[in-house]
């Protein structure tokens, strides 16, 4: 796979407001999450690693997600744990805008 | 450095290991279990395990056994507190600086015999029972209608639709402790509309048996008779402290602490299920029995244990999952003087509970989110704008 076939076109910048999250569904079939945090772009994968359950519906506090079903927390930027019950980290993917889109890296 | 020692292998006890080593704690640490497991979390015993989607490896507690003295299915029968010496089964003795209550609660029990067929859920092992049971049994009933009971009906009928399971309960309606009409109604919703049996205001006088000693059926107050090949009882717990009985502790619901998990003897703490805990959010003690709070008096234990003294600062909380619904219930939900529905959709709704205008608690279906926000309100002690909150369109993340 060549370098540019590894960067999705997501949604455009204008289309996720400050502090909010949209999910998204890659090639693959994966589905992640593409945030929007002061105006910076990250993507991680879209389900907690804890349980099946979308982030989109979590609560996002600064650069933290917290998991809707048993509120536990991931750092956005880079997927750590920050609060339990998951243990594994959220796999997060590099993000770049260009012409006002938001691409994620998915090599 | 002193040693620890921690009666009870259960998930609090397997947090605060894992804590104290997060925290160099580098004195010995002993731990006696009556289970033959390592620690596990015990949410998924009546949900996820129970219906066969996790494992236990998906949710056991790992300890580096290399770091710790761990003595499974040892169960500690008397305590020195003036020696600081505790005794096992055997009357092995070890002796302790510190000594930690982690031993949990126990199921109340119907008959003080094994009867085959009857079963309550509290261990790894009670749960195997249970699944393989419900494979082959045909008449399922679940005695007591709290929330074990509610939530193994729930994983009875997504596995096997067509099974009749019917719950009894000596009162008039689900849940009579830690709940209200609201939540009542709600779940009671779920559970009538996936064909679980109801049958309240009444017990059981009989139970008549198999030729083999199995359970058959039970007779009924009104004399009705049930055919009954699995009988899971979920009556309620009762915390472990019988061995306290003739100590200086000795207490009769749960061993009572201090926010910082301190007893009233030196050098003893509790915590977890058997805890009766000081809720500075409630003011009062109270036993939580919830995996937060086993979570979270680890956490705050570890720390006070290896030198900074930190309080147990949570609100209660703690989820059911019934039928692929999540119910989330945050604080104080009886006592309250006005209620808000914030009704999103069918399956998507929030209640919030204020006492004097501000925000005591909430109940959500499908909808952490806003407990996430509503605890931020509360540990904030904001006065909400009442307007904002009637308007459901309006994210309750504005208030913060």
């Amino acid at each position: 796979m060549s370098d540019n076939e590894n960067w999705i076109k997501t949604y455009a910048v204008s289309d996720i407001d400050d502090e909010d999250v949209k999910e998204f569904q890659l090639p693959n079939g994966n589905k992640i999450a593409v945030y929007n945090i002061n105006n910076t772009f990250y993507a991680t994968d879209l389900f907690c690693t804890h349980e099946k359950v979308s982030l989109c519906e979590g609560f996002i506090d600064g650069d933290s997600i917290e998991c809707p079903l048993h509120q536990g927390v991931f750092k956005i930027s880079t997927g750590e744990v920050l609060e339990s019950p998951p243990t594994e980290g959220l796999k997060t993917y590099i993000t770049k805008i260009e012409e006002n889109y938001i691409f994620v890296n998915v090599s | 450095m002193s040693d620890i020692s921690i009666i009870g292998g259960g998930h609090a006890s397997g947090k605060l290991v894992n804590n104290l080593h997060k925290l160099e704690f580098k004195g010995n640490i002993n731990i006696f279990s009556e289970e033959e497991h390592l620690p596990y979390e015990r949410p998924p015993l009546s949900k996820d395990f129970l219906y066969g989607s996790k494992k236990f490896e998906d949710f056991k507690i790992d300890i580096n056994l290399e770091k710790v003295n761990y003595y499974f299915s040892t169960k500690i029968n008397k305590i020195d507190f003036i020696n600081k010496i505790i005794y096992d089964q055997n009357n092995n003795d070890y002796s302790y600086d510190k000594l930690v209550f982690a031993n949990g609660s126990s199921p109340k029990r119907i008959f003080e015999e094994n009867i085959e067929g009857v079963n309550y859920l509290r261990t790894l092992n009670d749960s195997v029972k249970i699944k393989s049971s419900i494979e082959i049994s045909k008449d399922i009933i679940l005695l007591g209608a709290g929330y074990i009971s509610l939530e193994i009906s729930s994983t009875i009928k997504k596995n096997y639709p067509n099974k009749e399971v019917t719950i009894i309960d000596n009162s008039e309606k689900i849940l009579l402790r830690n709940s209200n009409d609201d939540l009542r109604e709600f779940i009671f919703k779920y559970q009538k509309k996936n064909n679980v049996n109801f049958l309240f205001n009444t017990s059981f006088q009989k139970l008549i048996r198999n030729e083999d000693g199995s359970i058959k059926s039970l007779i009924l107050d009104d004399n009705k008779i049930l055919a009954c090949d699995l009988l899971v009882v979920g009556i309620g717990v009762y915390p472990n402290t019988d061995i306290l009985k003739g100590t200086m502790l000795e207490e009769k619901n749960g061993i009572k602490v201090n926010e910082y998990c301190e007893t009233a003897v030196k050098d003893v703490f509790a915590l977890g299920d058997v805890a009766l805990s000081k809720n500075n959010f409630l003011n009062k003690h109270i036993r939580e029995e919830s995996w937060n709070n086993a979570e979270k008096q680890s956490d705050i234990l570890a720390k006070n244990l290896t030198g900074t003294k930190t309080a147990y600062d949570e609100i209660p909380w703690f989820w059911t999952d019934q039928f692929d619904q999540n119910f989330q219930i945050l604080g104080e939900i009886n006592n309250f003087d006005n209620k808000i529905l914030r009704n999103y959709s069918e399956n998507k709704n929030t209640i919030i509970y204020f006492k004097n205008k501000k925000i005591i608690g909430a109940v959500a279906v499908n909808n952490g989110r806003d407990i996430s926000i509503i605890r931020k309100i509360i540990k904030k002690n904001i006065v909400p704008n009442m307007e904002k909150i009637q308007n459901k369109d309006i994210n309750l993340k504005e208030l913060l």
